[in-house]
């Protein structure tokens, strides 16, 4: 199963796999042991997950399978969203912030690409949507939940749909904010990068699959940063973080 | 090279270490970057700069004189270049000659 070629969202108590080739079916049934073929016709294919079946667990195998499998493509760890530029990626280390600010920039209407996966097409470095469900599987900030539409009642708690993507594809990449969490009090603090310290900070975000080849990646990595202009935010919450990349989107835009 | 605590003096030549690539960007930083490891630093403007000059031929005296050439008003000491090259031979990305 590609990433591009095959759009697809996963739920929490059912998977729906939309679009998926037939030719691709065998190779789902096998990682998913069991699954059942579907009709080649159908747009959409239901996996049932019965009670007590670790569906995150399902997820993650999918999820690295589709990644060992996007051979033309480097996968990064990172939010993206659409800004004034272009797609403003969002990248640090776990726990800083990187859903939490996609998904308050989303909920600000700039246009979602992704929350957490991130693939790049190594030919020409253009980013592509990553469609699954949007993880809520930590505590958020109250005024964040309160910005993004209602969780439908048939999705279990800890996950949301991902939005219905505008046409197109998403824009070139403008924009790198690396998140460092400030101290509480802290007002939030952006600091220019240099393009290697960007070039840097993207190739430690690239997931490393079997067979990856290091110095193919740093290529593509100082290629994408020589595209783009990259900052640490420093940031005590979130929602600082969130209104003041708006700003800042808006003032370089 | 002073043998006994392995610091280089002024006059000892640099080079990067084999399979180490200085890939030199457009805003005057860089990447160092390992095959053999597996690994890349980014350089700042100066560090850059330095980098370019490991080239086997070049000693610490040299470099300095050079980048100071270059950034005629910044404070360049040769303390802290001696300290980042050590940094860098200890980290396996440059070799003393």
């Amino acid at each position: 199963m590609g990433i591009a070629e095959s759009g697809w969202i996963i739920l929490g108590n059912t998977f729906r796999c939309r679009d998926l080739p037939a030719v691709h079916q065998p190779s789902l049934a096998a990682l998913l042991r069991g699954f059942p073929i579907a009709d080649p016709t159908a747009e959409a294919v239901e996996v049932p997950v019965a009670p007590g079946d670790d569906a995150p667990l399902i997820e993650y195998r999918l999820i690295n399978e589709a990644i060992a499998r996007a051979h033309d493509r480097w996968v990064l760890h990172a939010g993206a969203a659409a800004g004034p530029r272009g797609t403003c990626l969002i990248i640090g280390e776990s726990g800083a912030g990187k859903t939490s600010l996609t998904l308050w920039l989303w909920s600000s209407g700039m246009p979602l690409v992704t929350d957490d996966i991130l693939p790049v097409r190594q030919g020409d470095l253009t980013v592509e949507r990553f469609p699954r469900a949007l993880h809520m599987d930590c505590v958020y900030s109250p005024r964040l939940l309160e910005r993004i539409p209602p969780r439908p009642a048939s999705y279990p708690a800890d996950y949301y749909p991902f939005p219905e993507p505008p046409a197109g594809e998403p824009p070139p990449v403008s924009d790198l904010l690396v998140l460092e969490r400030g101290e509480a009090g802290e007002a939030p603090r952006f600091a220019p990068l240099s393009q290697g310290e960007v070039a840097h900070h993207l190739l430690r975000a690239v997931i490393k699959s079997p067979g990856f080849d290091y110095g193919q990646a740093l290529t593509g990595m100082i290629g994408l940063a020589s595209r783009c202009r990259g900052r640490t935010l420093r940031s005590a919450s979130p929602e600082e973080a969130g209104e003041a990349t708006l700003a800042e989107l808006a003032r370089t835009g | 090279m002073n043998e006994r605590d392995e610091t280089p003096d002024p006059g000892s030549a640099f080079a990067l270490a084999p399979g180490v690539r200085l890939e030199p960007l457009g805003d005057g930083s860089a990447v160092l970057y390992s095959r053999e490891l597996d690994q890349s630093l980014s350089l700042n403007h100066t560090a850059a700069l330095l980098c370019s000059f490991a080239d086997g031929r070049h000693t610490v005296s040299a470099a300095l004189r050079e980048i100071r050439e270059v950034f005629p008003h910044d404070t360049v000491e040769e303390a802290a270049l001696t300290a980042f090259l050590s940094d860098l031979a200890a980290r396996q990305f440059l070799q003393w000659v």
